[in-house]
């Protein structure tokens, strides 16, 4: 065992290591030795340069509470866990601009409340558990439900600090600039752009990367105002196609702030309902919010209103207020509801999860194949959820298929054929986690590995970062 | 590559052609002068050009490939006879010209793929389908792209992929380094990688994955200029609006003009002084209030909105140009305001005029005709030519990056530079100091340019553009506005860790997809630089800010040009 540096804060209890050697749908093997808790990014550069010398390899981790997915679990001998959750700073918010310097370890249980004094609040992705790390979703490119305002993957981050695996700490987009960050914001600077400086885009490349890169040691986020007025309303249908071409005329006319697409089973799952009940509902909905931030705030979204009854009623689809004794309204008050455990094991105690990048002009074809399938399989009579965020503002469509089942259950191979199917179907697994972690590179003509094998080589020579989470990713 | 020209340039050797020809034919490559000279000219347009009218160096040949095994064709030959090479796309300024004396152009004109997916709202494009074409195409189905402050001639790819990306309607169409998805490039070495969903197979919608966003590698702010081998397809993000169908264009060149669509609003505001036009900007960026916003210098509407030079000199002696190009009038926005709905209208309308109202702004008195104009110039990016008109030489400065904050820094800063030079008897193209081109981009953030008029044909003239330029990036370091968008090859290294390692990285990523320096550029980063010295030029700053090194430095690039 190597000596730790010093001056961090450090536990190497077998109880502490174990937690990190699993996760819920890990059955990891192998312990850490240590876990370190920085408590400034000036202790992560050290802690870096430290595994640099000493060949230890690092894998960060910044939410607390159940994780899941193993890409916080070692996969090799001797790793160190970075354990950033203890950084929890608001560094600064800025009503103005709409944006805010956090800390790794600010999470969506806290984020609002922080936010709140200065009129803000955080984007976030459906219905995150409390303890998810905000950084950290937006590292792993986790959708957020407000389409509208997502016009990029890199979204919602502006300017951040990232310690590479190499040891160096990088200033990127807008805050690249000379002095400290206190002089920097007493400037007057906010860090408003994630892209660059010169020719490098150092956020984008850490995005996606599970830890194999680099540690993020702060983000500037884009935040939504807090709004005076705020209605959300459930455009209903029996049929997919209609409610997708609503939803799609919704986000390309800009008119909603929140906007997505369930299933029966899904909109159950976050009305906490359970399964049965689903049949009570409607086939499709598309879950539509308008805000008024501060400029006229009613008349603002009584035209929006107005603009999304015409929308439904081109398409034919249903206006709904009220679905499964809940309203519209009290859901959108759900999703922010910081609770710590996830919704989606709320009803059977476990979940299986598969996500993926679809056009949304074949939506309907994608989930069309993964039904012929499930119908035909094993898993007919299981609930098989459904939620569709369009993203950057309705250029493609995050799908995801959950499903809900009881602990023991063995699902595995039934759920592993489904991502194959889906693969086969076109799914494109822009992050590869869980079942098709490998299926997402089975049809990578090899351009993917090579650029992963690039950026390995750049950001950590040496290796140290979160080593073997990707097939291609050891420096050349 | 052995002999060389009368004029001391190398030409083609036979092997070479021979091969080339193999890969794309005869008639599709060229080592004609004639032919070449339209590759090697030297305007001045975006940069600052030496004396002569052509520049000094020419390629060696063209080649005009057709697809992208093509492009990995040449670039593998250029590799085997140890040549350079350079993309070009439409050739708009002098950017795509070669800048080493080995270099071959790959003029990618045959590549125009254009492909519109209306309901995925993208297209999926070549290097040659202008913004022009895509424009066209995208509004038959009520979309339409970003197109650049450069104007409708340019490409897209080679905006997207390489080259900066920012434009005039950035409020709505975002700028286009993030608006590139899935992408496919042919490496410096000549292999075929592609990006995103297209690496999959699975088309052209998702710029990233599977796993990190590695596209941050090539592309960040200023794109690599051609310094990182040859970008051939990409899809890419097209907006929404609210007309759907050709776009009507009346009246005569220069002075075309259309029609506003139903339930839309050219206006014109004008605030007392900046601090009341930064306060009401911010306002007006709550929500979503504006589709777009623009902020020209009062000169430059007026050489938009008059026919020519000379009704543009009357008319200022005579004090009847339109309110917004009057020079106290610079403190203003260009609103356009473009909705769906009479519901929508009003309430845009309204909430427009109250916030204006609130921060003692007024609209300025326009004809119909002239807001017809100034439609026109916004929906299709037509500023560039207007603007080029009064000297026939512009480049460009620092490009502010960061919150409204800094926007009455950014317009003294703009000024103060060059105040001196724009006066009477001074060596830049005489008029008013203020040539700051203000937007915001996607709601947020501001980017401000200040442009440098200067006379192309005048040595002294191009010396003062060239040393505003300088003095731009040497006020930046004293008094930072924000990032430095502008910011490429040897500049950067001067500046330093204020931009963090931005500069070692891209040297990285330079070396690693091409240590022999084959995709030769002046627009990317210097290659192989050994680490000492990166790590010293910062130390050079104060020398390099110095007036009369400057002085010294701009003499040079106006002779030589950039
Ligand atoms: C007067 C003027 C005003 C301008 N204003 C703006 C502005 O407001 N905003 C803005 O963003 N830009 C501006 N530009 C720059 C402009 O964006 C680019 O010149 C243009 O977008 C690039 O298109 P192009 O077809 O002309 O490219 P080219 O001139 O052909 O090439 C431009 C650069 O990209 C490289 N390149 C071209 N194609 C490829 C490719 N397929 N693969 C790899 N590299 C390639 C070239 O080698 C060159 O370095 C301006 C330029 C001028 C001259």
């Amino acid at each position: 065992m190597t000596g730790l540096p010093s001056g961090i804060k450090a536990d190497r209890s077998l109880e502490t290591r174990n937690a990190f050697a699993v996760d819920r749908d890990t059955a990891g093997s192998i312990v850490p030795q240590a876990v370190l808790y920085p408590s400034r990014f000036e202790d992560v550069r050290k802690i870096v340069a430290w595994a640099n010398e000493t060949a230890t390899p690092l894998v960060p981790v910044s939410s607390t509470g159940e994780r899941r997915r193993g890409d916080t679990v070692p996969m090799v001998e001797a790793a160190v866990m970075v354990d950033l959750s203890g950084m929890r700073r608001l560094i600064n918010a800025d009503t103005r601009d709409k944006i805010a310097i956090i800390e790794p370890g600010v999470d969506f249980g806290s984020i609002d409340e922080l936010l709140r004094p200065h009129g803000l609040r955080a984007f976030r992705p459906l219905m995150p558990r409390s303890g998810k790390s905000v950084i950290a979703s937006y590292l792993d490119r986790e959708p957020i439900v407000n389409a509208d305002v997502h016009w990029d993957p890199a979204d919602p981050f502006g300017g951040t600090l990232i310690v590479t695996g190499g040891g160096e700490i990088t200033l990127n987009g807008s805050a690249a600039l000379e002095g400290s960050l206190t002089e920097q914001l007493d400037r007057g600077h906010r860090h408003l752009v994630t892209y660059g400086p010169g020719n490098v885009d150092l956020t984008r490349v850490l995005q996606g990367a599970q830890g194999t890169l680099g540690i993020m040691g702060w983000a500037a986020i884009y935040c939504e105002r807090l709004p005076q007025v705020e209605e959300s309303i459930f455009v209903a249908s029996s049929n997919l196609a209609t409610v997708v071409a609503a939803m799609r005329d919704a986000v390309h006319q800009r008119i909603c702030t929140t906007a997505f697409v369930v299933d029966n089973i899904h909109l159950a799952m976050l009305l906490g309902l359970n399964v049965d009940q689903a049949n009570t509902l409607p086939a499709w909905t598309f879950f539509a919010t308008h805000a008024g931030y501060v400029h006229s705030p009613e008349q603002k979204v009584a035209w929006q209103r107005a603009a999304l009854e015409v929308i439904a009623k081109k398409h034919g689809a249903d206006l709904c207020h009220e679905l499964g004794g809940k309203s519209a309204d009290d859901l959108a008050v759900t999703l922010r509801d910081p609770v710590p455990a996830n919704y989606r094991d709320v009803e059977f105690g476990a979940h299986k999860e598969l996500f993926f990048l679809h056009p949304l002009s074949t939506a309907k074809e994608i989930i069309a194949a993964q039904q012929k399938h499930l119908s035909s399989s094993d898993l007919h009579n299981c609930p098989v959820g459904t939620y569709i965020q369009p993203l950057a503002q309705g250029t493609f469509l995050h799908v995801e298929r959950v499903m809900p089942h009881a602990a023991g259950d063995d699902v595995d191979a039934e759920w592993t054929s489904l991502a194959q199917i889906s693969l086969d179907a076109g799914a494109y697994y822009s992050r590869p986690h869980g079942v098709f972690r490998q299926l997402a590179f089975s049809r990578d003509d090899g351009s993917a590995r090579r650029m992963i094998a690039a950026a390995k080589t750049m950001l950590d020579p040496n290796n140290i970062m979160n080593p073997n989470r990707f097939d291609a990713q050891e420096a050349r | 590559m052995s002999a060389k020209t009368d004029k001391g340039r190398l030409t083609l050797d036979p092997e070479v052609r021979i091969e080339l020809e193999n890969i794309l034919g005869a008639r599709n490559i060229t080592d004609d002068p004639a032919l070449m000279s339209g590759y090697a000219w030297n305007t001045g347009v975006g940069k600052i050009a030496s004396s002569d009218k052509f520049a000094a160096l020419w390629p060696i040949a063209v080649a005009l490939p057709a697809t992208v095994e093509e492009v990995a064709a040449i670039v593998k030959c250029c590799k085997r006879h140890g040549l350079s090479f350079r993309p070009h796309s439409t050739g708009y300024g002098s950017m795509g010209c070669v800048t080493s004396p080995d270099s071959i152009c790959i003029d990618l004109r045959r590549m125009k793929h254009l492909e519109i997916l209306p309901e995925d709202r993208m297209a999926v494009i070549g290097p040659y389908a202008t913004a022009n074409q895509l424009q066209a195409e995208a509004r038959k189905h009520g979309l339409t792209c970003h197109v650049v402050g450069a104007g409708p001639s340019h490409s897209p790819l080679a905006s997207a992929t390489s080259l900066i990306g920012v434009g005039i309607t950035s409020q709505f169409t975002s700028a286009n380094m993030r608006n590139m998805l899935a992408w496919e490039w042919v490496t410096p070495e000549g292999d075929i990688i592609r990006g995103g969903s297209a690496a999959s197979g699975l088309g052209w919608y998702a710029s990233d994955g599977p796993g990190p966003g590695t596209r941050g590698l090539l592309r960040g702010f200023f794109g690599a200029g051609g310094g990182l081998g040859v970008f051939t397809r990409i899809g890419i993000k097209l907006y929404p609006i609210n007309q759907k169908g050709k776009m009507e264009v009346i009246g005569k060149v220069p002075q075309l003009r259309s029609k506003l669509p139903p339930h839309t609003a050219l206006l014109h505001a004008i605030f007392p002084d900046y601090e009341a036009q930064r306060a009401a900007t911010f306002d007006l960026l709550q929500d979503d209030v504006c589709t777009v916003l623009l902020r020209m210098p009062p000169d430059h509407i007026g050489w938009t909105l008059t026919r020519t030079n000379a009704e543009f000199v009357q008319r200022t002696k005579d004090k009847t140009l339109p309110e917004p190009a009057i020079l106290d009038n610079g403190a203003s926005w260009t609103i356009l305001i473009a909705s769906r709905s009479e519901a929508e209208h009003r309430w845009r309308s309204e909430t427009v005029r109250a916030i204006v109202a609130s921060h003692n702004g007024r609209f300025a008195e326009m004809t119909q005709e002239e807001e017809e104009v100034l439609y026109h110039n916004l929906a299709t990016s037509q500023y560039v030519p207007r603007v080029l008109r009064a000297s026939g030489g512009i480049t460009t400065s620092f490009g502010v990056l960061d919150s409204f904050h800094f926007l009455p820094q950014a317009i003294e800063m703009g000024e103060k530079v060059l105040a001196k030079d724009t006066a009477p008897g001074g060596d830049l193209c005489e008029g008013s100091p203020d040539e700051q081109w203000i937007w915001p981009h996607e709601g947020r953030y501001m980017w401000a340019e200040n442009i440098i008029h200067f006379d192309p044909t005048s040595e002294a003239s191009r010396a003062a553009g060239a040393r505003a330029l300088l003095t731009h990036f040497a006020d930046q370091w004293k008094r930072p506005l924000g990032t430095t968008g502008l910011l490429v090859g040897p500049i950067q290294d001067v500046t330093g860790p204020r931009i963090g390692k931005a500069p070692a990285f891209a040297r990285k990523v330079k070396s690693y997809f091409d240590k022999d320096d084959r995709s030769k550029t002046k627009e990317y980063v210097i290659p192989n630089m050994p680490p000492v010295v990166e790590k010293v030029l910062p130390a050079f700053r104060p020398i390099f800010a110095f007036k009369p090194v400057q002085s010294v430095m701009a003499k040079i690039l106006a002779k030589k040009g950039m």
